[in-house]
């Protein structure tokens, strides 16, 4: 038997695409992140500060802990210079350290490389990485490669998936 | 391929050798069946019996649309065809007996007669549409009934199916068509498949007369009937699913390793997917795959003409990587979709509203990725009612049923176009 790298289900050898989830299951398969309609029905943003200004700092921050409350996991992670987000790539052997395979992502609209958390002296920001269904912050939809200061309990969708996000 | 005198059949696999595993696994193949190129046929005369439904719930529109489609059909036989129109509701009429078309003008007068009343009981129709039919059943001519409904028959199914065996035994295929909502598609699926006819969803009035001109348009094609595909496969090795993909999609049963595939057209190939499944094997082994044709040949005059298309493959320590071919790829995908589909409604039916909520939120995201926006859209409303309401609309199983069906046809054409 073989495994879905996308949904963990077991399937024959041979198959060529997951009974459960529909992901292809052969070398070559395709690995795009749909586009998903639904987030561009979303309200118009107001522009958040930009990482330009001086962000709040985190003051003792040394993790963060991302709650996902369609899936009910926990994920604490050490607070790195850089925690990428999206979907593991067994493909092209990456894996970002908040993996959201297992929570729907691509369901979700997660894309493979979506988003990262940059930590500085300056304070935490959150950047999306040219992702396909956008990411949103406190619902305000963030452009590509600019980073916007992230704050403890806040909202954000990675496509449709929801996550809180809490300092500690 | 494999070069026969009066029949061609091709097989593309999706592996060209197995590994010796101890696991069972899937193997698909992709298989064409049409006449010689150089075949340009006579037209095989036709033995017809059009069944409609004028139950009170096709008042109006429908059955308008019915009688016309009706009315067209008559005037588009041939001499030499037998026609025949019952009527049913919980009772039957014999609108037009079984015979040749003298007078077309009075026929699609007793067509345009029929009113609307009365419940739904398909086998009452059934059985005296194959009364009719019986009186010029030959192998001159290709018997077929067409039934037009739009609801649920009560208390009869199985007396229907089995005289749908019957049929299949008589050499008559029935095509169903049901038009809006409310009938049952499972119902006509199991009836259409003794004789590997067609169900087929319509969904307006407005469709009915073009999805009746092309189904009639291909009955007047056939270049042999009663085809038979016999899997008689090594030990261990067993097909598992057959899906007929085109000129119509449907599902096809397995009867003990015999798929029974229906009429193949003059005019456009029939092709059908199989889904093998391979028990472990060892290494060093050939496994013979032969596929044995059967079919009838009217014009030739032929019963029971065979073919056989032998396919061999190795198994192997470690198989490498094949590059499987694009037409059976797209085959697949678009039969796991549909698949996928008819999953979520075994999981409302069982009462797994999440499992069922999931599975049809990642069908909408796979239909999404390959750019098929209308069935996505009609997942994503679907699963949006499945979350507010806790289940699915009548509209939405048929489109979602009949729509992924019709993509293993369409993506078929594609790739060969």
């Amino acid at each position: 038997m073989i495994t879905c790298r996308e949904c963990g289900s077991s399937e024959y050898e041979g198959a060529l695409f997951c009974s459960e989830c529909g992901a292809s299951l052969f070398s070559g398969g395709d690995e795009s992140t749909a586009k998903l309609p639904f987030s561009d029905t979303l309200r118009d943003p107001m522009p958040p500060p930009l990482l330009g200004q001086e962000l709040e700092p985190v003051v003792e921050a040394k993790q963060v802990t991302f709650v996902i409350p369609s899936s009910g996991r926990r994920v604490s992670l050490n607070l790195e210079e850089e925690i990428h987000i999206g979907r593991a790539d067994p493909s092209r052997d990456r894996q970002p350290q908040l993996d959201l395979t297992h929570d729907s992502g691509a369901e979700y609209g997660v894309s493979r490389l979506h988003a990262a958390i940059q930590s500085s002296h300056r304070g935490v920001a959150l950047v999306d990485l040219n992702s396909t269904n956008g990411t949103l912050l406190n619902n305000y939809r963030l452009p590509p490669d600019l980073p916007y200061p992230l704050h403890n309990g806040d909202e954000i969708r990675f496509g449709r998936l929801l996550v809180h996000v809490f300092f500690e | 391929m494999m070069a026969q005198e009066l029949l061609h059949v091709n097989v593309q696999a999706s592996r060209s050798e197995l590994a010796a595993s101890d696991t069972a696994q899937l193997l698909y193949l992709l298989v064409e069946i049409k006449p010689p190129d150089t075949y340009h046929g006579a037209r095989l005369p036709l033995n017809l019996c059009l069944l409609i439904d004028h139950s009170s719930s096709m008042r109006g529109e429908c059955l308008d649309r019915v009688k016309a489609a009706a009315t067209l059909i008559v005037d588009k036989m041939a001499a030499t065809d037998i026609v025949s129109v019952v009527a049913f509701s919980d009772r039957a009429e014999v609108v037009l007996p079984a015979g040749h078309l003298v007078n077309k003008v009075a026929v699609a007068s007793r067509i345009n007669a029929v009113t609307a009343s009365g419940g739904t009981e398909i086998y009452q129709g059934l059985a005296t549409a194959m009364r009719e039919l019986r009186q010029a059943v030959s192998t001159k001519r290709a018997s077929h009934l067409i039934l037009l409904t739009d609801g649920h028959t009560y208390g009869d199914d199985d007396a229907c199916l089995v005289l749908a065996e019957e049929a299949s035994r008589q050499g008559i295929s029935i095509n169903a068509f049901g038009i809006g909502p409310e009938w049952n598609d499972h119902f006509l699926d199991r009836l259409v498949a003794p004789s590997a006819g067609q169900s087929v969803y319509i969904e307006t009035p407005g469709e009915i007369i073009s999805h009746l001109q092309a189904c009639i348009e291909g009955l007047g094609s056939i270049y042999a009937q009663n085809a038979r595909l016999l899997c008689d496969f090594a030990v261990g090795v067993r097909p598992r699913y057959a899906f007929r993909l085109a000129p119509i999609a449907q599902p096809l049963p397995i009867d003990d390793q015999e798929v029974k595939l229906g009429a193949v057209e003059g005019d456009s190939p029939l092709s059908l997917l199989l889904e093998v499944v391979v028990e472990p094997q060892l290494p060093g082994k050939i496994l013979a795959l032969p596929l044995r044709l059967i079919t009838d040949i009217p014009a030739r005059q032929l019963r029971d003409y065979a073919v056989t298309h032998l396919l061999q493959l190795p198994t192997v320590f470690e198989s490498t990587a094949d590059n499987i071919p694009e037409a059976l790829l797209t085959a697949v995908r678009a039969l796991n979709w549909y698949r996928m589909n008819e999953q979520v409604w075994h999981d409302v039916e069982s009462g797994q509203l999440d499992v069922a909520t999931l599975r049809l939120r990642r069908l909408t995201t796979r239909l999404l990725e390959a750019g098929q926006k209308e069935l996505a859209q009609q997942a994503y409303a679907e699963t949006e009612r499945l979350l507010n309401v806790g289940t699915l609309s009548l509209e939405g199983r048929k489109r979602l049923k009949y729509g992924t069906r019709s993509l293993m046809t369409q993506s078929f054409h594609l790739d060969k176009s």
